[in-house]
């Protein structure tokens, strides 16, 4: 019984340090301005043909989609399907323009941030299925950990409007932690459910299945045919994408392992990014490995930068361990 | 200092025949606060691990082929699989509902896991926060494209042909993507709403002032290494599959319009 006892107190401390330490939102805020630019310019594009996709009378009508498609599940919820009017449409996606926008510099983060969510969800819903990628499931995740942690504490305009009046910096909290940790955690079955699906297929067992995918002139935007002449390189590709998404989840933790998983991460999403034309999803995807780069290296990145160092010096600074709690 | 590391530096220290001090327990204000917000955040962070888990693992248990779910990046599957692999695990009923809307069915066996009927648990919350997806990008494999081709008929008798996507037409790289998704996701949408492709082709003439459309779904194939090697086209006639055709205004209302190749 005090075995079982200590065992519950060990368990339960181990995942207090894991999810609860307190942890400064340096990190946290460097994930907003990136996630708050990309949202922005995700739905910046859809102002080329804004009635087209989320216009009653567009390419899929918002009734179509609601009754037959939405309407058996009342959470596939958008209020793009309500909104007939064309102007109205407008002054509602330049609203959530203006919003992506302040979650990616900062202003008023804890209203703006709820308000990017429900935004970036309510278009995500609009489109799929019709016009959605992988992309979407991103933005909306890391739209949605942003609202739990306090990322407009560093780096934002709120930042520097506590400074003009004085206020004293925050202080490190556990809701920081919180959402870095649910980023990491989603990032992790993210890859290791790509690569279980990709293992019902039988090219990515044969070590044919980067050819299929440059082989696809819609998404190329390199000419990759080359790789026809060299199976052995195609094989190895294949297989060496497949081994880092299924041990991403295992090998991303360790000190020892994460900076090369990361720089898998990079090497792979640069691939589809560049090679496929996804440069979008590959930037989602590199946000969200951000999750894992290791308090010293990001405060020594932040001590290169004098401007944000300035306005760093207010606030309590990284340190070795209470990196190591939280990134361990 | 933790407890097993006071123990390990204990040990050390009397095989080096150092004196030790007995192991104290460690000091009762160390150990992490039990209180009600944290047993809460606790099981919020375990309901919501578990729904995030479910989705996927769901998506890949209710169906081999295709996903029951839409996939989450990737182009529909191959033409054919290289070398036949079978899927270890039994079909699951497809679903209906081009969304992923599995039909929660029972167990052929009792001690069969039924995930699909875990997910029914987080269904509505992974709904609304749209985490109903299963990440699989280009998985099971990296299939074919699909591209609608187009022929508006003007007034006047002029004809108007176009294809979406299509990348020399289209900028920024994300906007021509959005077109490719709505044409490869048009078989998806017609399952469950089979008027789609007629909203797709009255869309189309109604936003080019036109009179008629046709609009045709096509498969581009993909070409075997031999193929490319060989010097064939990927883009030539040949790699594209014409799977399918509607006009726009049904036919029954106006004359057949004549198809160009």
């Amino acid at each position: 019984m005090t075995q079982l006892r200590g065992g519950i107190q060990q368990t339960w401390a181990a995942w207090s340090r894991f999810w609860f330490t307190p942890a400064d939102s340096q990190l946290l805020a460097v994930i907003r301005i990136l996630a708050g630019s990309l949202l922005f310019y995700t739905h910046l594009v859809w102002s080329f043909d804004l009635a087209g996709f989320f216009g009653g009378d567009g390419w899929l009508p918002a009734d179509m989609m609601r009754e037959q498609i939405h309407g058996q599940r009342p959470m596939l919820w958008s209020y793009f399907f309500y909104i007939e009017s064309t102007p109205l449409l407008w002054l509602i996606h330049i609203l959530s323009l203006a919003v992506f926008s302040c979650l990616a510099i900062g202003l008023f983060v804890p209203l703006i941030s709820p308000l990017a969510f429900i935004a970036a969800v309510a278009y995500a819903q609009r489109v799929t299925p019709g016009a959605y990628f992988g992309l979407d499931p991103i933005n909306c995740m890391l739209a949605l950990y942003l609202c739990i942690g306090r990322p407009g504490d560093h780096f934002s305009v709120d930042a520097w409007l506590r400074k003009r009046r004085g206020q004293p910096a925050p202080e490190p909290s556990s809701r920081n932690n919180v959402a870095i940790r649910l980023i990491q955690v989603h990032m992790a079955v993210v890859y290791f459910c790509s690569a279980l699906a990709k293992l019902q297929g039988g090219t990515w067992w044969n070590g044919t299945a980067i050819w299929w995918a440059v082989a696809n002139t819609e998404y190329s935007t390199i000419n990759l045919r080359w790789l026809a002449d060299w199976p052995n390189l195609v094989a190895i590709l294949t297989y060496a994408t497949l081994f880092w998404e299924l041990t991403y989840a295992a090998l991303i933790w360790p000190r020892a392992t994460r900076p090369w998983m990361l720089a898998g991460a990079v090497a792979l999403h640069a691939g589809i990014g560049f090679g496929m034309g996804m440069l979008t999803f590959a930037f989602a995807m590199l946000i969200g490995n951000l999750a894992f780069v290791p308090g010293p290296w990001l405060q020594a990145a932040i001590d290169k930068l004098p401007t944000i160092r300035s306005s760093a010096v207010d606030s309590p600074r990284l340190d070795k361990n209470q990196t190591a709690k939280r990134t361990n | 200092m933790r407890n097993k590391e006071r123990v390990a530096t204990h040990r050390k220290m009397k095989k080096q025949g150092r004196p030790t001090q007995p192991i104290e327990a460690p000091p009762e204000d160390s150990a992490p606060e039990v209180n009600p917000p944290r047993i809460l955040a606790s099981l919020a962070i375990l309901w919501h691990l578990s729904a995030v888990i479910v989705a996927p693992c769901a998506v890949l248990v209710s169906t081999a082929e295709p996903l029951a779910f839409p996939p989450g990046g990737g182009p529909p599957f191959a033409e054919t699989s290289a070398n036949g692999l079978e899927t270890p695990l039994p079909q699951a009923p497809r679903s209906n509902d081009a969304m992923g809307n599995v039909e929660v069915s029972e167990p052929t066996s009792a001690w069969y896991p039924r995930p699909l009927a875990w997910l029914s648990v987080f269904e509505h919350y992974l709904d609304a926060l749209y985490l109903n997806h299963g990440y699989s990008f280009f998985a099971p494999d990296p299939g074919p494209s699909h591209l609608l081709r187009y022929q508006i008929s003007m007034q006047g008798g002029e004809y108007e042909t176009g294809k979406l996507p299509d990348a020399s037409q289209i900028w920024p790289r994300l906007l021509y993507h959005r077109y490719f998704m709505l044409a490869e996701q048009t078989e998806a949408v017609t399952q469950q709403a089979p008027s789609a492709p007629l909203a797709i082709a009255e869309h189309l003439t109604k936003s080019n002032g036109a009179e008629r459309a046709l609009v045709e779904r096509m498969r581009h194939r993909l070409l075997w290494p031999v193929e490319s090697l060989e010097g064939v086209d990927p883009q030539g006639a040949e790699t594209y599959l014409i799977q399918g055709g509607v006009e726009w205004p049904p036919a029954e209302d106006s004359p057949p319009v004549e198809k160009t190749q």
